[in-house]
């Protein structure tokens, strides 16, 4: 049936391309997963979606976060956090740190927003804890996550450009 | 051979390889020009105020009703519990602009009250903050200025709190890694609370 698909293809160079594929998702799948471990983050990079950090960030900049176990946060570092049993996580700067105990009472904003974040917490929780964060942001490239915010947008355009990405990793030539 | 696929292909990997060494060059410069830099703070405390808010707090002039304002505005959807609040009016000449170069995108600006109590070991309150994105604009230099947020506490005591006030500021880059540095120390006591 496969070699009906693709007329002048074998068998094994059909399985090859195969492979092939499954090779290029597993391996970024794994580089994903390493970074995650080196900066101890469960979300290195991510893509800024709002425009509450305007003008430091727009929607569409790339971050790049790391969560070092020793490291102490400190007002005025940027911070991804992510309130419990919501699921959009959120980039915005440390306005407050409180520790009791060891433990760390955080309140944030955003460098657009006029007032604190509380009103973003979940009713009873006038803080964050350090269980919250995901990350904090180490490092910046403009624009490149654009590209993740118009796929999200427009869902069909996404379906239709990893289509294209597969047909062409099947018709592609190997010339040795 | 040289069909449109393989031309585009070239293209874009040539695209892809000499971009990000561009960037990288240009995220490596930030460090090195930072060094160079030489900025000067001076923070002088004009005033602080320091009050107690209570559900039956009646503001007498219009410093008090901007601190139960802000106040108010930091318990939203509840009923803001009794508790010391402080804030301050302060001078600041502040010269940034050796800390602008070609990879600085923005600088945020912003005044710490650190301070110490036996419960709470470290504390830190963001006062006022500024943005910079020009590098005409870096010369901060400012009499009487109010800070924008209030210094609270976590169990709302602030009786006796000795702090230290510093400026600090956070490098954004065009691109590369965001840095943080700091000058200036001013010890402001917050002696007595006002309650009503």
């Amino acid at each position: 049936m496969l070699s009906s698909l693709f007329p002048g293809k074998s068998h094994r160079e059909i399985a090859h391309q195969i492979l092939n594929i499954f090779m290029i998702v597993t391996s970024a799948f794994m580089s994903w997963k390493a970074l995650s471990v080196i900066t101890n983050s469960e979300s290195p990079i991510v893509v800024v979606l709002s425009e509450s950090m305007e003008p430091a960030f727009h929607r569409g900049d790339l971050l790049f976060l790391t969560l070092p176990k020793q490291e102490p946060f400190v007002v005025g570092d940027i911070v991804v956090y992510k309130i419990k049993g919501q699921d959009i996580p959120i980039v915005h700067r440390v306005l407050k740190i409180h520790k009791e105990n060891g433990e760390d009472f955080i309140l944030t904003k955003g460098d657009n927003n006029s007032v604190d974040d509380r009103a973003l917490y979940n009713k009873d929780q006038l803080w964050i804890k350090k269980s919250d964060i995901i990350g904090k942001v180490k490092g910046f490239l403009p624009y490149i996550g654009y590209v993740t915010i118009v796929m999200s947008d427009y869902p069909k355009l996404k379906y239709a450009v990893l289509a294209l990405l597969i047909i062409l990793m099947f018709f592609e030539k190997e010339e040795n | 051979m040289y069909s449109f696929y393989n031309r585009g292909s070239t293209l874009l990997n040539f695209l892809c390889t000499v971009l990000p060494a561009l960037l990288i060059c240009l995220a490596l410069t930030s460090p090195i020009l930072l060094k160079k830099s030489n900025p000067e703070v001076n923070i002088n405390i004009e005033n602080v105020y320091m009050k107690k808010f209570s559900s039956a707090f009646k503001p007498v002039n219009e410093k008090e009703a901007i601190m139960f304002t802000k106040y108010i505005y930091h318990y939203p959807y509840r009923n803001a519990p009794r508790g010391d609040m402080a804030l301050m009016d302060f001078d600041l000449d502040a010269d940034l602009t050796s800390v602008f170069n070609w990879n600085v995108k923005e600088l945020f600006v912003y005044l710490v009250y650190e301070f110490q109590k036996p419960k709470q070991e470290f504390n830190q309150v963001v006062i006022w903050d500024y943005i910079i994105t020009d590098k005409k604009d870096a010369h901060i230099k400012g009499k009487n200025i109010e800070s924008k947020y209030l210094v609270t506490a976590l169990d709302n005591k602030l009786k006796g709190v000795q702090g230290n006030l510093t400026l600090y500021w956070d490098i954004i880059p065009n691109t590369g890694l965001l840095i943080q540095k700091s000058k200036g120390n001013v010890v402001v006591p917050i002696t007595k609370i006002e309650s009503y």
